[in-house]
């Protein structure tokens, strides 16, 4: 372990968490609107609407928000949500796991298919098979997500009625077993996962492709042929190896992102997820719910990013981290 | 390589293996395959789902779907639209207005078995009537009570309400509105403890019990039935919200049979349409979407720190160029081709589903006299100008004067019919040589320059907004007063006689003495033309008729989500 290296990464990280929280503050403070307009359009009392305002700070001066704020953050107190009356952390710890078994699910068939047929592609480059993978890849990577959504839940929902169409759950399923339960889970998962999961496939299809060519260019691959190694066994030992270095990085990024959710496919199937309640939080101006959720996201994404430096210092002994 | 096989054939497994066999009944209809009594469920689908259900602090259109627990003390009968007793078995009022003598139901329980009396009553009353001069305790309802005076108790069943002015509206306005809370759940709270109180498991007095506990960050909403209610009974064993985050889905949703009733859009409803089993309403509940005209005549009504009005001067003066723009206008084009047919063309003030209260004059679509009006005004000579790269030819006056106005378009999501609507205006308006600028901005962002204090105060010539007013006319009418100017007032107009007759209706008691008052105010308005109402909006509703009969629209052409309904629907 480089110590040097890990206190440099640490301290850079905190460096963009402490800006990301900055720039948050800012860009929620800087929108056009104010968070208790609706409360007065609706006919409310206005001495109500004010009541909400001092409740929420909103009627302090701005770097008096800004402080008020900072110690919070550091404290783990992200307020309380304007729109649930509940605390940020809760809301957000509530929708959490859905999003992450919808995102897990998708990013694991992504990612096993895409480096599957990224191989498949490279290992028959200029042939039929990896010009018909390279267009699929590139045709689905094009689809927009609420649309190839709306396509699955119209085939296989509406007229096949294969699969539930919306909901996380049949809605009114009550004491059932957890046998059940999982059961009904998993079958809403299908048609958000096969969306989001065809969503982000073509991307690592292209890539693992892109970076086994590269791979097999270099003078260790010749030497392997040359010794009279097998072509699969080329590729799986001496190839895939260096080829998934690219590959560790693009997915570290994805896996941070996960906390965000998909904001179009939780949308499209009802995902109760942290997609939905950002766009929630969006919609009903609920700026500590807003502040905790692009908060939540920035520390995954960071943390993410931190994991996958850590991991390519053990996975690439040619980098030298001095 | 075999690790890898091995994940994703797990993964693969687990979410198909749901997938294998025949499909199951998604509670389509409601009926549940694991008990073996068929339950008629009505699965209803909403887009945007309550977030509290504190009938003290519920502050959001959409609470109301989490509040069927709970029951007011009178209620609009859904078919006529006169008043009937809920929780009150009948009422009278004192010759002087002021005095309200309720007498309550006997044979009422609350959900939990405990007995529903006065207590409960007074209780609820009590709390929202003292908080009147506690600035802090942030009752939503507050305003509804303003001119309550006292609660009192003269009975086990019966209540008496004093308010200091006669109230016509009572009825609608606060008797039809506050929630009745069980005394013996909320009396033991501290006024602060009342409104933070999260009421997960509601008790209410309705024939609607919640199931569960509420959790505003659900995607359902199921209630049962309440045997023991008092009234009559509905027919369906439950009721299921399940809410959406997409229009589309919930088209799509509707169509395989998983919600009975839902609100299509205008597309939606064209694909609807002829489908058999499957019966489209227009859903006309009073709303009202207007052109306002900023007229501040800052000497006429000094406001303190704002000395000039940085609006159209042309506008504030010219009543003939106001009254050319709402004849310029074709507003039954707008309700035939922006609201596909659901709606009404504006005229006065207090829209057409709230009944009688509605002045009824014919909105005359006439350019003609529209041409004659600014030509009085003195608009005769044409100059050409720019307009979103356009050549435009408007007219002006002797003096120069140009009848070239900014008009502001919200960007907001719910104003999607202001921005379909906005061609047409801007067509019309250009035909008599009248040219829009147009200004995109935020509903905050224009209610902004309506706000006393404000660096951009009545910085906006004319803009596109609207009003859900209710039924009752008493709160449309009160917009336009002077008191509300920095409140709810957008167009700064200021008249003595308007407010003496708005303070006035809202004393009269006796219908047919306000009605006259109420007319005389709507005509008021029209004359001056500060405020054109463009069209009552309207939304349709869908419903799968081939499984239910026995639907009722509010008002008659109102929407099929209401009380009386869910009460009378029956399978088929």
């Amino acid at each position: 372990m480089n110590y040097k290296y890990f206190m440099k990464k640490v301290v850079q990280s905190l460096i963009t968490i402490m800006i990301v929280l900055t720039l948050t503050f800012i860009l929620f403070r800087v929108m056009p609107g104010d968070p208790t307009a609706m409360f007065v359009k609706s006919g409310i009392d206005p001495s109500v609407a004010e009541k909400v305002k001092e409740d929420y700070g909103l009627n302090l001066p701005i770097y008096q928000q800004y402080f008020v704020y900072l110690k919070n953050m550091f404290r783990g107190d992200f307020g309380d949500s304007f729109s649930f009356r509940k605390p940020v952390m809760k809301v957000i710890g509530d929708r959490l796991p859905n999003t992450i078994i919808l995102a897990l699910c998708a990013q694991t068939l992504a990612i096993g298919f895409g480096i599957i047929f990224g191989m498949m592609a490279a290992a028959n480059r200029g042939k039929k098979i990896d010009v018909g993978l390279l267009g699929f890849s590139l045709f689905i990577y094009a689809i927009p997500a609420f649309w190839f959504g709306m396509v699955l839940i119209v085939i296989f929902g509406v007229k096949l009625d294969l699969v539930p169409l919306f909901g996380m759950m049949t809605p009114g399923l009550r004491n059932v077993t957890k046998l059940v339960y999982i059961k009904d889970v998993a079958k809403h998962l299908i048609l958000p996962v096969f969306t989001l999961g065809l969503a982000i496939f073509g991307s690592y299809v292209m890539i693992m492709r892109s970076s086994l060519l590269d791979v097999f260019t270099e003078d260790y691959i010749n030497t392997a042929r040359a010794k009279g190694f097998d072509r699969r066994y080329i590729i799986r030992k001496h190839a895939l190896p260096n080829a998934m270095l690219p590959m560790v990085t693009v997915i570290a990024t994805s896996i941070g992102f996960i906390v965000s959710g998909a904001i179009q496919t939780e949308t499209v199937f009802t995902w109760p997820g942290i997609g939905t309640l950002m766009l929630k939080a969006l919609v009903a101006r609920d700026y500590p719910l807003l502040q905790g959720s692009f908060i939540i996201t920035s520390f995954a994404v960071v943390t993410a990013n931190f994991l996958a430096d850590i991991v390519y210092m053990y996975i690439d002994p040619r980098i030298k981290y001095e | 390589m075999k690790k890898l096989l091995s994940i994703l054939l797990v993964v693969t497994l687990v979410i198909g293996l749901a997938a294998c066999g025949a499909p199951t009944d998604n509670n389509t209809g409601g009926e549940s395959t694991s008990e073996p009594d068929v339950k008629h469920i009505l699965n209803l689908g909403i887009t945007s789902f309550p977030t509290n259900v504190n009938p003290f602090s519920q502050r959001m259109q959409q609470d109301h779907d989490g509040l069927r627990m709970y029951e007011t003390l009178v209620n609009h009968d859904a078919e006529t639209l006169e008043f009937e007793g809920l929780l009150a078995d009948s009422w009278n009022v004192s010759d002087d207005g002021l005095v309200w003598t309720l007498k309550l139901r006997e044979d009422v329980t609350w959900q939990d078995g405990e007995k529903f009396d006065a207590e409960d009553v007074v209780f609820t009353y009590k709390t929202i009537v003292d908080s009147k001069a506690n600035e802090a305790a942030a009752f939503t309802r507050k305003a509804e009570v303003k001119y309550i005076e006292k609660v009192e108790q003269t009975g086990d069943y019966e209540v008496k309400l004093t308010t200091s002015i006669p109230v016509a509206n009572f009825l609608i306005e606060t008797l039809g509105v506050i929630y009745i809370v069980p005394e013996h759940i909320w009396g033991p709270m501290e006024t602060q403890a009342l409104l933070d109180y999260q009421n997960e498991v509601p008790i209410g007095t309705s024939p609607w019990k919640i199931v569960g506990e509420f959790n505003p960050q659900n995607t359902e909403l199921e209630y049962e039935r309440y045997d023991g209610y008092y009234g009559k009974m509905p027919k369906v064993d439950g009721l299921l919200y399940i809410m959406f985050e997409n229009k589309d889905t919930m088209f799509q949703a509707f169509k395989a049979g998983n919600i009975d009733m839902f609100s299509p859009s205008g597309t939606q409803v064209t694909e609807l349409e002829g489908t058999e089993g499957i019966t489209v309403v227009k859903n006309l509940q009073p709303k009202l979407t207007q052109i306002g005209i900023n007229i501040w005549d800052p000497e006429k009504t000094p406001i303190e720190g704002q000395l000039e009005n940085p609006g159209n001067i042309i506008l504030r003066r010219e009543k003939n160029v106001r009254q050319a723009i709402d004849f310029a206008l074709d507003k039954q084009k707008l309700v035939d081709d922006v609201l596909k047919g659901a709606g009404y063309a504006g005229s006065t003030l207090v829209p057409t589903s709230a009944g009688k209260w509605h002045l009824d004059i014919q909105h005359d679509y006439n350019p003609e006299k529209a041409i004659k009006l600014l030509e009085e005004a003195g608009f005769t000579n044409f100059e050409t100008v720019e307009i979103s790269g356009r050549e435009v030819q408007v007219r002006t006056n002797d003096a120069g004067e140009k009848l070239l106005f900014r008009f502001a378009l919200l960007t907001d999501g719910y104003a999607w019919h202001y921005r379909d609507s906005t061609p047409y205006i801007v067509n019309n308006l250009e035909a008599v040589g009248i040219g829009l600028n147009i200004e995109p901005m935020e509903g905050s962002m224009l209610g902004a320059t309506m706000k006393l204090d404000s660096e951009t105060w009545c910085d906006y010539d004319m803009y596109i907004w609207g009003w859900t007013p209710g039924y009752d006319p008493n709160y449309i009418l009160t917009v336009l007063t002077t008191e509300q100017i920095g409140n709810r007032q957008e167009v700064m107009y200021s008249n003595p006689e308007y407010d003496a007759l708005v303070e006035k209706q809202v004393q009269q008691v006796v219908d047919e003495e306000r009605l006259e008052t109420v007319y005389a105010a709507q005509k008021m308005i029209y004359d001056e033309a500060c405020y054109i109402p463009l069209y009552y909006q309207g939304y349709y509703d869908a419903y799968n008729s081939d499984k239910w009969e026995g639907i009722i629209q509010f008002g008659g052409d109102g929407t099929i989500f209401n009380s009386d309904c869910y009460k009378n629907i029956t399978p088929k």
